[in-house]
Order: C-alpha cells, then structure tokens, then sequence
C-alpha cells in the first residue's frame, strides 16, 4: 500500500517536472529547424554584392521560417530566452533584419565586407542552434 | 596609424565621459568592461575605419559591422543565461531522481524487511 503510494507519488513528480518546461529541454526538431535556417541564411548571404530585389523572395521565404520558428518556440514552455534571441535577430540593429533593410536600402553591399557580415551572422544564428544543442537531454 | 591612435584615445575619453554620466556607481568595472570590448574588436574597426575613408563602404554599413559586435555581445550572454536555465533544470531533475530512488529503496527495503520478520 505505502509502496504503491510512494511510487505513484514519485511517476507523478517526474511527470510534472518533465511536463513544466520543456523549452529546457533538447530538441531535435528545433535543432533541426535552426540548422535549416542558418543554412538557408548563410546561402543567401553568399550573394550580398548581388542586388537586393534578385533576392527578395529568398529573403522572405527565410523572413517566414524565422516567423514560423518563433512561433514553435513561443509554445514551448521555459523557453524565454530563446524566444528572445529569435525576436533579437528580427528587431535589433546589427542583427540578420536590420542587414536585409540595409542590403535593401543600398540595393547591393560593398564586397569589401562581404566575409564579415557572413562571419556575424554565422556566430549571431549560430548562437541559437548551440544552445539548443546543449540543452538537457 | 597617428589617425587611429587619436580615434582610440577620443573613444576611451568618450566612454570614461559616458560611464561617469551614466553608471556612476561601477564606474571602474564599466570602464574596464568597454577597454575589454574596445581591445577586441580593435584590429577589424582599424580596417573598417580605413575602408570607410576610403569610401569602399558606407556609412550605414559602417554602423551595422559596428552594431553586429555589440549583437554577437547580447547573443552570447543569452546564450549563457540559456545554459544556465538549462543546467538547473538539469541539477533539479537530477535531484527529483535523488529523491525517487531513495524513496523506493528505503521504502521497499523496509517492506522486505518487515516481510522477513513476519515470514521468519
């Protein structure tokens, strides 16, 4: 009786524990979805001397992915702070959105920095699919 | 190089000025801090800078390399605070088994125990 007792208390512990926040937990979906857009991304940032318009349906096919990977990761719960990098990367200056508006202003980006903005916005995006990576298994 | 000698010393008085003005009471530490951050992205605002007066890049794209440091800045410390999160939860599940096993064996070991008694 107090065996059964002690058990089900225990199943129901881990249950909820496991059910709270699962936003701290891995997942290879989510890896998965990040590693697609980063590719995606740095694909298209191979052709930043190009203009901006020969790009524009790339751009926001990538703009929908990063909409509809938000949107996964808002319904996940614990998980603020990649919610947070994701809405960083479409509203900060000097992050990936902020680089579409101005390849879009300038029409084309000056090639002389063509390996930096690739190099940012690898390690920017890349800090997203390394946490995932490192979340709790 | 004179150039940038005198760009560096006018951004570190610029932000001993901005410290003391806005963050009075870690003053040091904050000054200390934008030093840090100033020495690490020294060599590439030299060639940026450089490639500004040459007009091979422009103003605003000047402003998003710049912006992109202090980006990568936020990243990384989310991404810190993100392992963080994680790992407790990790500590805290760990724990929760902590708690499972000794239960369970303290529990059903006294169980066996009294059963053997009984049973002689």
């Amino acid at each position: 009786m107090i065996k059964n007792f002690i058990c089900s208390l225990c199943f129901l512990m881990a249950v909820t524990f496991w059910g709270c926040s699962p936003g701290l937990h891995y997942s290879a979906e989510a890896y998965q979805r990040d590693s697609t857009i980063e590719m995606k991304v740095m694909q298209t940032l191979k052709n930043t001397s190009d203009s901006y318009s020969a790009h524009a349906a790339e751009i926001d096919a990538i703009k929908a992915d990063i909409d509809n990977a938000i949107t996964m990761e808002k319904a996940r719960k614990g998980n603020q702070v990649t919610v947070k990098m994701w809405e960083a990367v479409q509203q900060d200056k000097g992050n990936l959105y902020d680089l579409f508006e101005l390849w879009k202003t300038n029409d084309k980006l000056s090639p002389s920095i063509a390996a930096d903005i690739n190099k940012k916005i690898e390690r920017l995006l890349g800090s997203i699919t390394e946490l995932e990576a490192h979340k709790m298994r | 190089m004179q150039d940038f000698q005198e760009l560096f010393k006018e951004i570190e008085q610029q932000i001993v000025s901005l410290a003391e003005s806005t963050v009075s009471n870690y003053k040091e530490e904050a000054i200390q801090d934008a030093k840090e951050m100033l020495a690490n992205i020294k060599a590439d605002l030299i060639r940026w800078t450089g490639l500004l007066a040459d007009k091979q890049i422009k103003i605003n794209e000047f402003e998003w390399l710049i912006n992109s440091d202090k980006e990568l800045v936020k990243m990384k410390a989310l991404e810190k605070a993100g392992l963080a999160a994680s790992r407790t939860s990790a500590f805290g599940f760990t724990v929760m088994n902590l708690i499972i096993d000794t239960a369970i064996r303290t529990v059903v070991g006294n169980a066996e125990e009294v059963k053997e008694v009984v049973t002689g």
